[in-house]
């Protein structure tokens, strides 16, 4: 009689299974319990001047140990926060002379070069004027025109758009679902200026045949040239991320 | 319901148990970030960015300047040195691999006593007491020193008691030295001013290969070579063997084995005759008239005369000699004769320029036979050994194995070879890139050698000077007191040498500035040399050794192995030596004629014996070989060198006789060879499909005279007109960039440094013989070699081949899943990650450059290392080939957006751009008409316009990448290509 129950019974929990080891839920702990939370907004300290190869380095690193110390000093000499189990887990791992493995939360697939320090420099000029606008920070904090708002800021506010609001996490976790995946990365791509005539004008197999103008005008309209004079990195171009 | 379990039931279960199985192992197993502790204060460090450290490659003797570019503390690739004046930023193939060398996973890990770990300390005490007692017998046989560690060890060895120090290497020039030492009272190489001849005469050497700096002669060969002004300067190859080298040449003259001084006596007494200079001469230049050794030589007397009248009228000469090939029992009187005839002939001081430096060091076979006979003797109590490996390279009949038996003996090398194989105490040594040093190649070049990364971190390795000086400090209290390192030491010399330079800085800033150029590098300063008299009582004798009682054996060096070190290091392996086209193998050349009547097939086993050993190797029909000749290349037949290099091939060492010529070098060329056929079939792998172009114009030449006829002139790329617009009228295409490239084919010579460049840019797995051998393995660009005509006329002709990024390419429009497309800057793109495997666009490629990962290739430990980080290393199932380095042109493209403008001509590098000693290529921008590769590759210059073609243009796939046509001087005949019977290379059997 049991077994009747069987198929269904393991059909719900698979899929419970499923959804559990895709979801953030189960994503492995950090070796500390880091917060964000209270060193941005309770210290006031700023994303860059820890997270310091961001605006420098095509991969973005990860503020080295010294850093932390810094502030909370070794084993020898504990300055700020002498007690807590989490910080002598870090001084431990100093004394050690063992660097943190911290689990990687926003991590993009091997085969797509992603170059941090061209997004934090990047020019807001380029984005669409209209781009950002219409953003609802209450209702809809992770919108398309939120992210842009929150991009075209610049500095800090600027980690954010991709990062969602760290300073608000205790622990750090992907407020996207979909971070990463192409699609996520290609709606503030599409978001530039000429990129939608460019769609037509022959980068993407659809319309090649399209447009035959060749002078420098026609290259200003569909984003390939900025006003300074010099080319901008063709963002509708698969070869721009996937080599 | 029913007892037990129903059919249908069970497969419910199955299912449901399956899925949840699979799903539940589905959970996505995170990456770690791992943080620097401290980051680096004394400059600004930026993880993923490169870091290039100017150091001394120590593949050979040459000592080029070599530039490591490191990402993350890892040394990633090696290029040359651009401020360099031996190599001038260009590298070999050997070179190039170096870095198999930094993170072979055949080095030695741990300190061992008699095969057994032990701890450092252990072994630096055991090191330590067996010097105290061996004080005064000791033995150091390491490589020859050109920088200060020879000084450094000679110091060593007197504060340890007093011992000798050889210094081995197999390919020396000592023979040569010796002959300048006789002819010109002076006892070193000479520069050879290739731009400055009209016609070379090469007597024998392999000097694109091995001999001297090739790395330097091609690059100045080719200045002196290429189509110039309607015209070229001369090459011509005078030796019984044909190999890399003479494939370059405009003529090739075929003299008996051992007849090169002959030869160039011959041709000196012609010119001698000719201008009357140098009276003492002419009765000595009698005897060696053309119509005298005509017999002995094989070369009729009008042809030697010709060759005097073409050195006259179209000079000045430039005789080389010395290599292997010429090296028989009279290779000093050999030498001296093409001495004399640079002297007669007026090149002495003006293509053959000496100066005043000390002599290259390098121990005689007469000393080795010393040093053999002490160890028999019971003389030498302690051998110390380092990365030469004469174990390996002696020849057997010398009883080095045998002798080493009867000491104790320490190995301070690196890699794992035969001779560490026999040491007592195995001391790791860490290699060149990891550690201090200096090279004084020569006469003005002073070339630091810096340590570019932190020890690899696998091999618990200390260097070798360190070693040597901490365990001096342990034996004798007052040994390098001063010194707290080698590095203490070097900055000692480099001290003095400021001082003479004089440069007046504060040391420190010195040493920063000679570390960032690489050394310091002044012109040289040349004497003038003259002719000695006492050459007219040197006497050379016919050798005899074109009668019928065997075959000569030529040993010749491998391009890509050298004397052998290369073996272990897979790239080298893994790249097809140009001429042969064969891998991972070893081949007897043999001429087609000889192996005809000796009922031998190409590619057939064959036994070559002579008194002193016999081994088995296949036999490769090769036109440009002595009808009385066989040539075997060393490199091969290693048996305790690494996974790499054990079981491939032969040792050809084992086939020589334990001989010496007059300045006490080995003689190569001693033997006679008999062959017996072994077996019909080999399995010897080669990677060209066929050896003739069959008309096809792949690898294409042209002549001066056709050059020159104004009524010859191309009408155009050889394409068909075109139907469609082309993209370049859309908007969205070439803007503002249109990547291109050519490569001339005149100054290619198919070294395939650009190969092995590939490999290490662009993370290429090596894939083994077995996979080769179906087609497998993974090179983005491959060296072609085609063969025309036959005979003693045949001519080689070298094409590098990759992907031609064609804007009309067959694979994109083939491609179900669009993973590869044209790029708007005329790139063909390859997004690993959309590929599913078809291999449709493989099957479309007409040049057949794209590349499948049939596995998940594996990199072991170190190799992964070396793995470039600003690519993606891609994994089974997805299709890879040539990106034009797309990294580069990415980085490149970033940082001049950051600098506010566009690319300018010349900041994108391939890797096999850079690397190409003769700068064959040139990569760039062919929307930019200033730049290099425009200047080529269109139709508006006159310069270059009758030489342009592309690669099977008929089929219209318009490749982005113009080949120039060789320039030859004269017609070969090649065209009649299809079944010339026994000449045609079959197909390789398995």
């Amino acid at each position: 009689m049991v077994l009747r129950y069987i198929f269904p019974i393991s059909l719900i929990l698979s899929v419970f299974f499923l959804a559990l080891s895709s979801s953030a839920v189960l994503a492995e702990e950090q070796p500390i319990a880091f917060s964000h939370k209270l060193h941005t907004v309770q210290n006031g300290i700023a994303c860059q001047y820890c997270h310091l190869y961001a605006r420098r380095s095509f991969s973005s690193g990860v503020p080295p140990v010294s850093t932390c110390i810094g502030c909370h000093g070794p084993q020898e000499q504990k300055l700020v926060q002498p007690e807590s189990v989490e910080v002598n887990k870090m001084r431990t791992f100093w004394s050690n002379n063992e660097p943190i493995p911290w689990v990687k939360i926003h991590d993009i697939p091997d085969f797509v070069r992603f170059p941090h320090k061209e997004h934090i420099n990047a020019d807001s000029n380029r984005l669409l004027d209209d781009a950002g606008a219409g953003c609802d920070s209450e209702n809809a904090p992770r919108s398309l025109e939120c992210k842009l708002a929150q991009f075209r800021t610049g500095g800090d506010e600027r980690c954010l758009a991709c990062h969602g609001d760290v300073r608000q996490m205790e622990v750090i976790v992907q407020v996207d679902e979909n971070f990463a995946t192409m699609g996520w990365c290609m709606e503030c791509h599409l978001q530039v200026k000429g990129a939608k005539e460019r769609k037509r004008s022959g980068n993407t197999m659809a319309g090649w045949y399209h447009a035959k103008e060749l002078n420098k005008k026609r290259e200003a309209d569909i984003g390939l040239v900025n006003e300074k004079g010099y080319h901008n990195p063709n963002l509708l171009d698969c070869y721009t991320c996937h080599y | 319901m029913k007892k037990g379990l129903s059919r249908r039931n069970l497969f419910k279960y199955m299912g449901v148990g399956g899925a949840t199985a699979v799903v539940a192992g589905c959970e996505k197993s995170s990456e770690k970030l791992i943080p620097m502790l401290i980051p680096p204060t004394d400059y600004e460090y930026t993880p993923h960015t490169a870091y290039k450290y100017m150091t001394t490659c120590r593949e050979c003797d040459s000592a080029c300047g070599m530039m490591v570019t490191t990402r993350e503390h890892r040394a990633q690739k090696a290029e040359g040195n651009p401020n360099h004046p031996v190599n001038q930023g260009a590298l070999c193939a050997r070179g190039q691999a170096s870095l198999q060398t930094l993170y072979n996973p055949n080095r030695h890990a741990h300190p061992l006593a008699d095969g057994k770990q032990i701890p450092w300390e252990e072994g630096m005490q055991q090191f330590s007491a067996i010097i105290k007692a061996a004080s005064g017998a000791i033995a150091y046989l390491g490589k020859p020193a050109s920088g200060s560690e020879g000084d450094f060890v000679d110091e060593w060895l007197q504060a340890a008691g007093g011992g000798q120090r050889f210094k081995f290497n197999l390919l020396t020039q000592k023979s040569q030295i010796e002959a300048n030492k006789i002819a010109f009272d002076h006892a070193n190489v000479p520069e050879y001013a290739f731009e400055k001849a009209g016609v070379v005469f090469n007597f024998s050497t392999d000097f694109l290969e091995n001999w001297g700096n090739p790395v330097e002669n091609a690059r100045r060969f080719t200045d002196m070579h290429v189509y110039k002004n309607g015209r070229k300067n001369k090459f011509i190859h005078i030796s019984p063997q044909v190999s890399l080298t003479g494939a370059k040449a405009d003529r090739w003259i075929v003299i008996n084995p051992g007849t090169e001084g002959l030869v160039a006596l011959a041709i000196a007494s012609v010119i001698q005759k000719e201008n009357g200079t140098y009276k003492f001469l002419k009765k000595y230049l009698q005897a060696y008239s053309p119509e005298k050794v005509a017999e002995a030589t094989g070369v009729s007397a009008e042809t030697l005369s010709e060759l005097a009248i073409d050195a006259m009228e179209h000079g000045p000469l430039l005789a080389l000699g010395g290599g292997n090939v010429s090296a028989t029992d009279q290779s000093v009187e050999t030498l001296v004769g093409v001495n004399i005839l640079n002297a007669v002939s007026g090149a002495l001081n003006k293509t053959v320029l000496f100066s005043d430096q000390t002599t290259p060091e390098s121990s005689t076979h007469q000393d080795l036979t010393q040093l053999i006979s002490d160890l028999n003797a019971g003389k030498i109590k302690l051998l110390i050994v380092d990365d030469s490996n004469p174990v390996y390279a002696l020849p057997p009949s010398m009883g080095f194995l045998q002798a080493l038996k009867k000491t104790f003996v320490v190995s301070l090398a690196s890699q794992k070879s035969e001779t560490t194989h026999t040491a007592n105490l195995v001391l790791p040594a860490l290699t060149a890139y990891e550690s201090w040093g200096d090279a004084f190649p020569r006469n003005g070049v002073r070339s630091i050698q810096q340590p570019v990364m932190s020890t690899v971190n696998m091999f618990d390795a200390r260097a070798r000077e360190d070693i040597l000086l901490s365990v001096a400090q342990n034996v004798n209290k007052k040994a390098f007191s001063e010194n707290s390192s080698y590095l203490d030491y070097l900055q000692n010399i480099w001290q003095k040498i400021q001082r003479k330079v004089g440069d007046k800085r504060k040391f420190d800033s010195f040493w920063i500035s000679v570390l960032e150029n690489g050394g310091i590098f002044e012109k040289p300063k040349f004497v003038r040399a003259s002719l000695n008299r006492r050459v007219a009582s040197v006497k050379l004798n016919d050798p005899g050794m074109a009668s019928s009682d065997g075959l000569t054996l030529f040993p010749t060096t491998s391009l890509l192995l050298g004397d052998g070190s290369g073996a272990n290091k897979p790239w080298l392996q893994e790249v097809p030596d140009p001429m042969s086209q064969i891998v991972w193998d070893s081949w007897m050349e043999i001429n087609p004629d000889t192996a005809q009547k000796l009922g031998i097939n190409d590619r057939a086993i064959v036994e070559i014996s002579t008194p002193y050993g016999s081994v088995q190797a296949t036999a490769y029909y090769h036109f440009g070989i002595h009808r009385n000749a066989i040539a075997i290349p060393m490199g091969q037949g290693h048996q305790h060198s690494g996974d790499v290099a054990d079981g491939f091939g032969i040792n050809v060492m084992e086939l020589l006789p334990d001989q010496m010529d007059k300045a006490g070098s080995l003689v190569f060329v001693g033997a006679k060879a008999k062959l017996k056929l072994i077996n019909e079939k080999s399995y010897t792998v080669n990677t060209d499909g066929n050896a003739r172009q069959l008309g096809r114009d792949i690898s294409a030449a042209t002549t001066v005279e056709e050059l020159n006829n104004p009524e010859k002139h191309s009408s155009g790329h050889n394409r068909p007109v075109e139907f469609y617009p082309d993209r370049s009228e859309t908007a969205g295409y070439y803007k503002p960039y249109r990547w291109g490239m050519t490569i001339d084919l005149d100054r290619c010579n198919g070294c395939s440094a650009c190969v092995v460049a590939c490999y290490a840019e662009n993370n290429l797995p090596v894939v083994g013989k077995v996979r080769t051998a179906i087609g497998r393995e993974m090179s983005w660009i491959r060296m072609e070699r085609y063969i025309e005509g036959y005979g003693d006329d045949f001519e080689t002709r070298f094409s590098p081949m990759l992907c031609q990024h064609c804007g009309n390419a067959g694979c994109e429009t083939v491609c179900p899943v669009y993973a590869t497309y044209h790029n708007p800057e005329g790139l063909n793109a390859m997004v690993y990650n959309r590929c599913v495997g078809t291999r449709y666009c493989s099957n479309n490629c007409a040049y057949k450059v794209r590349r499948f990962n049939w596995f998940n290739y594996e990199f072991p430990a170190p190799l992964d290392q070396q793995l470039n980080t600003t690519i993606t290393t891609r994994e089974v199932g997805v299709m890879e080939k040539c990106t034009f380095c797309v990294q580069r042109i990415k980085d490149a493209k970033y940082d001049a957006k950051n600098l506010g403008r566009d690319l300018e001509d010349g900041e994108v590098v391939t890797a096999c751009q850079q690397t190409c000693p003769t700068k064959a290529i040139t990569f760039g921008n062919l929307m930019d008409p200033e730049s290099k590769v425009a200047k080529n590759a269109l139709r508006d210059n006159p310069a270059k316009r009758d030489r342009q073609y592309e690669v099977l243009a008929e089929l219209n796939y318009k490749p982005a990448v113009t080949y120039l046509k060789k320039v030859n001087t004269r017609e070969v005949d090649g065209h009649d290509s299809d079944n010339h019977g026994s000449h045609e290379q079959e197909q390789a059997h398995s």
